[in-house]
């Protein structure tokens, strides 16, 4: 998860250790992150609704598909 | 709390190889997948979904959990902290999350493993759970991107914890 050979605020030109500039406040690249995942989340919702749900409920009615014992050789 | 240099660089080695394995192994269970969907050939079908329950049992939930254990220790174990830092509390709900859905999706992809096992699953049959697994599969790859990108940019950004945290440890300026 971490990398040791690098460390924190090693290549910020300090700024990180001062109380100015990118150390307050939620980065941009944060906020993109956060908009993208939440838009995926409401998109898997809205197909949830639409799509007439998701997970092994709705699977399970593809049991009803399943060509009984068509072994093959 | 942290830990001594070769115990930290054993540590990230296994993260590495545990987080690049798990990517690698949904990658080839993608294309089982792909193959199960698509393929005409019903054995080759079977042979696809009984290959994917042995490897998602055997290699990529085993995988998943180092990963997440060892990227724990990695980051509880350094100054970077596990709520310090915003990649790596990005990088830790992310893995959280596809751990989550990998386990999610262990049942259904054992109930095709059993259907493969006891029939030919092909055509139309379990068409819908078939394609959930191509989805999920090709969903799981993108999102095991992220904490690779982010292990390696290491995107600046100090949490106000890591703030608080940082402001207690520095040292008291002199009078």
């Amino acid at each position: 998860m971490t990398d040791p050979s690098r460390r924190p605020g090693a290549d910020d030109g300090g700024r990180l250790g001062s109380n100015r500039g990118p150390e307050t406040g939620t980065p941009r690249w944060v906020k993109v992150f956060a908009t993208v995942a939440g838009v995926a989340v409401l998109l898997f919702v809205v197909l949830q609704f639409v799509g007439g749900g998701h997970g092994p409920g709705r699977h399970a009615g593809d049991a009803g598909e399943h060509a009984p014992a068509a072994r093959s050789s | 709390m942290t830990v001594g240099p070769r115990l930290r660089k054993f540590a990230l080695t296994v993260h590495v190889a545990s987080s690049v394995g798990w990517l690698g192994a949904v990658a080839g269970f993608l294309i089982l997948a792909v193959a199960g969907l698509a393929g005409r050939d019903a054995q080759t079908v079977r042979a696809a979904y009984l290959a994917m329950e042995l490897i998602a049992r055997f290699v990529i939930v085993p995988l998943a959990f180092a990963s997440l254990l060892t990227g724990l220790v990695q980051s509880l174990g350094t100054p970077w902290g596990l709520f310090r830092h915003y990649w790596v509390l990005v990088k830790l709900l992310v893995t959280v999350f596809a751990t989550v859905v990998l386990l999610l999706q262990m049942g259904q992809i054992g109930h095709l493993a059993d259907a493969a096992a006891e029939t030919t699953v092909s055509g139309g049959e379990l068409r819908g759970a078939r394609g959930s697994l191509v989805v999920h599969a090709s969903g799981g790859l993108v999102t095991l991107l992220v904490p690779l990108a982010l292990s390696v940019y290491k995107p600046k950004g100090v949490t106000r914890y890591g703030l608080r945290k940082r402001r207690e440890e520095r040292p008291p300026a002199r009078p």
